[in-house]
């Protein structure tokens, strides 16, 4: 092919007339438009239910991308994975959770809004087994992956090198979203996205008077890579225990008590099957130390199993009624 | 007016043989029936025929005509799997089927001609029930006639597919020897002595001489030479499941022969299974071992597929997990069929996995992990964190329009420690925990000195702690649990959810707020 004396001449400045003529396209062009972020649609991306961490994201978990989510013990990392369960599942789509630390309560997954009828939950033991069967889970179609790796010591270590590339390839071949949730970083260069989370403080409530409780904690997103479009590379998320008016009917020592719509009264009545203080008759003053009933824990314990009535007929037949 | 096709395979002990090892189909072989100095040749293969054995020679007689034959024993297994899959591609042309013997199919074929060449459609069905026949590994011959009888000599005539209209079946037969109608042996000795020698011959003599000559066997034999038989069609009910097999020629104690040689028997069920749109929803296994005994294995599969990788994935971990204990002399697989599932389209709602797919990831899934450890999660009902149930992985189908994407209510999550974690916990008072008052709060936690690989790393001073919340559950049988619980936020980092057991007084961590 021909090429035109004058482009010979000043090849830098003749490179667009040069690459239009010749329908070659330069390194610079080449490498320009892979590393080009680009703007990810709806149906590219998987909602975290996080908007915060959403926004960092670029709109989502987006498909065909790895995300490595990395934080040391109570950072609020499992809370992200369980808000990006939640979300997707809320959807309609399903979603597969890869639990090495096998660490999910599906009691405390189902108050978080996800729908455990589409959530696929496996429990490998070693990180090998782990990644091979998010290697299935690519193969089988599914749109959304989690792995999350679970708290230090990981069984197996890191994994090796070539695993990952060969999981990064299968997100990218099957056009799947690939969360990894980690402790510390495990998989250098496969990622496109890595977030870093920072724990700020824990909130707790009371004081030496009255029962601490804790309400919650805050912590910091730092992104420290992104092959995506550049958006804010930091943010600040919080995370409650349980809402408020959970908080108050399990433990009325603690005040203010907020108030309550009748039919949110109503249904707790008949959950918790317990005597139950309403609005505005919670007491100012705090009791010595409150004595909660069987149960009462106040992230799990307002949901009484329900005790066949057989068996409870027997136990009072037996024991007489409890104490 | 009936019209009838005959499927018929010649050799069936050897092309049955022959589709379970295709390796041997250019060799000499000859397949033997009978123990010892009584076995005898039941069928040889062309180049074995070719050298002079014939059936009923004895495997000395074989062996001396051409010595490097390779012999096989008589396969009941192999005989039955070709026997059903011969029976599928017939089924697969017409819903009415007979077996007269094995090898040897009838089919109703009225109404089936419409799906064929229009000009010669009995002629182009025989062709395509052929081929058919030949995918499914058996070589086949089709005679199209009137009566099963006709068919049956049609089916044994070149060339195939042998048509005979209902006005020319006598004068098909006419011309045949007599010993295809396969009469008795006196019989037919009696009429060469007469000097009848065709079909033909024997249906021109008076039927009332002939009975009174030759007896009901004889009036029996007449009728069929006159092209006249009165068996109606029978046609069978399928059976409940598809099998594949064969008797190995050694017993094999290695587990990769066998799996290479299962993998055949695997990739033909499934290819049955395709043929009648089924998908496999439990895997049977019955080997028989060596000198003798069986052992049987059936595998739940958690959605029907037909994916022979992912069944002998299966197979492997079943008998990685359970050995024999014995050489495997020979197997049998059977599958049970069921419908494969359909996936519904949808153009704005969210994109259904596809349920074989699903079903192949799931099994696969299986393979790898155990059945216990994938499914979706349940709650248990109790009160303690660390129990759940999981039940079959079984999404409801997506929405048809996909809804606005949530926002989560940022719950504050807890990764549960199973099984939890022993620590040792220095409370306020250090009091001995017989006489612990309740009122104690934890301030050091230390890890118990031992044994802790692979265990979280949970120590440090309390710099908040809360509690405790009581947790009694199961109080009305003897194996009741009452735990006190705390959260406790290390100084060093991480909050954790820790319990006493009230009656021993062990601290335990059970959660990590994360």
């Amino acid at each position: 092919m021909t090429v035109p004396s004058t482009a010979t001449n000043q090849p830098a400045r003749r490179l667009p007339e040069i690459e239009q003529l010749t329908g070659l396209r330069s390194a610079r062009e080449m490498v320009r438009e892979r590393t080009e972020t680009r703007r990810l649609t709806l149906d590219e991306v998987f909602s975290t239910g996080l908007p915060d961490l959403d926004h960092l994201l670029c709109g989502g978990l987006p498909r065909g991308h790895v995300v490595e989510l990395t934080g040391r013990g109570s950072s609020g990392r499992f809370s992200c994975v369980l808000s990006l369960l939640a979300a997707t599942t809320q959807q309609g789509e399903s979603i597969a959770l890869v639990d090495l630390g096998d660490q999910l309560d599906p009691r405390l997954a189902t108050d978080c809004g996800v729908d455990l009828d589409r959530l696929l939950w496996t429990r490998p033991r070693r990180i090998e087994e782990a990644l091979s069967a998010a290697e299935i889970l690519l193969a089988g179609s599914f749109p959304a992956i989690v792995l999350d790796l679970g708290i230090p010591p990981l069984p197996g270590g890191r994994g090796r090198q070539v695993w990952w590339v060969r999981l990064a390839r299968a997100v990218r071949r099957h056009r799947s979203a690939l969360l990894v949730s980690a402790p510390y970083p495990v998989n250098p260069g496969t990622a496109s996205v890595r977030l870093e989370i920072h724990p700020q403080r824990a909130r707790w409530r009371g004081d030496r008077s009255s029962p601490h409780l804790l309400s919650g904690f805050e912590l910091r997103l730092d992104r420290s890579k992104s092959h995506l479009e550049a958006t804010p590379a930091s943010t600040r998320l919080a995370f409650r225990t349980v809402p408020e008016w959970q908080l108050y009917a399990t433990t009325p020592a603690l005040s203010p008590a907020p108030s309550l719509r009748p039919a949110e009264e109503r249904a707790l009545r008949l959950e918790s099957g317990r005597e139950f203080l309403p609005a505005g008759d919670a007491p100012r003053t705090t009791p010595s130390r409150p004595r909660p009933r069987v149960g009462s824990h106040p992230h799990w314990g307002y949901r009484r199993p329900a005790i066949p009535p057989e068996v409870a007929d027997r136990a009072l037949a037996r024991n007489g009624p409890r104490r | 007016m009936t019209r009838l096709a005959c499927l018929e395979v010649p050799l069936f002990p050897l092309a049955a043989r022959l589709r379970s090892e295709p390796d041997l189909r250019e060799d000499p072989v000859i397949i033997l029936q009978g123990k010892a100095h009584a076995a005898r040749v039941v069928a040889a293969s062309r180049r074995a025929r070719r050298a002079g054995i014939r059936a009923g020679a004895t495997l000395n007689q074989a062996r001396a005509l051409l010595p490097g034959l390779t012999i096989r024993p008589r396969d009941e297994t192999s005989e039955r799997a070709a026997r059903e899959a011969l029976f599928e591609v017939a089924e697969s042309f017409s819903p009415r089927v007979e077996e007269e013997e094995p090898g040897i199919l009838y089919l109703d074929i009225i109404g089936c001609q419409h799906h064929f060449d229009p000009q010669r459609p009995e002629e182009d069905l025989g062709r395509h029930l052929e081929r058919a026949a030949a995918r499914a590994g058996l070589p086949a011959r089709v005679g199209i006639a009137t009566s099963k009888l006709a068919a049956r000599i049609a089916a044994g005539t070149p060339p195939t597919p042998r048509i005979v209209s209902a006005a020319a079946e006598a004068e098909f037969l006419a011309p045949l020897p007599l010993a295809r109608l396969r009469p008795d042996y006196r019989l037919l000795e009696t009429l060469q002595r007469w000097g009848i020698t065709s079909i033909g011959g024997l249906a021109r003599l008076p039927a009332a001489e002939v009975v009174g000559r030759l007896g009901l066997g004889g009036e029996a034999l007449h009728a069929r030479a006159r092209g006249f038989d009165p068996r109606p069609l029978v046609a069978r009910t399928p059976p409940p499941e598809f099998r594949e097999g064969m008797a190995l020629e050694w017993p094999l104690v290695a587990l990769e022969p066998f799996l290479f040689i299962a993998r055949n028997a695997l990739e033909r069920l499934s290819r049955r299974l395709a043929r009648q749109g089924l998908a496999c929803s439990r895997l049977g296994i019955s080997l028989q071992l060596e000198p003798d005994g069986h052992h049987e294995r059936s595998l739940a599969l958690p959605a029907p597929t037909r994916e022979v990788k992912t069944l002998l994935t299966l197979i492997r971990l079943e008998l990685e997990k359970t050995p024999p204990g014995a050489p495997v002399a020979g197997f049998e697989i059977s599958a049970h069929p069921d419908r494969p599932r359909a996936a519904q389209l949808t153009l704005f709602g969210p994109t259904e996995i596809p349920p074989d797919q699903l079903a192949t990831t799931l099994a696969r899934l299986f393979a790898l992990l155990g059945e216990d450890r994938v499914g979706s999660p349940r709650p248990a009902n109790c009160h303690r964190p660390e129990p759940f149930l999981l039940t079959p992985y079984t999404p409801p189908p997506p929405p048809r329009v996909r809804p606005e994407p949530a926002t989560g209510r940022s719950l504050l999550g807890v990764r549960v420690l199973r099984p939890p974690v022993p620590i040792e916990v220095f409370t306020a008072s250090a009091q001995p925990s017989a006489e612990r008052n309740p009122t104690d709060r934890p301030v050091e936690i230390a890890p118990i000195v031992g044994d802790q690989k692979g265990v979280p790393d949970i120590q440090g001073h309390v710099r908040v702690a809360s509690g405790p919340w009581e947790l009694e559950e199961g109080w009305w049988h003897e194996e009741s649990v009452q735990r006190e619980y705390w959260d406790v936020e290390l100084d060093r980092g991480g909050i954790y959810r820790i319990y006493r057991e009230v009656e021993s007084g062990e601290w335990r961590a059970d959660g990590i707020y994360d």
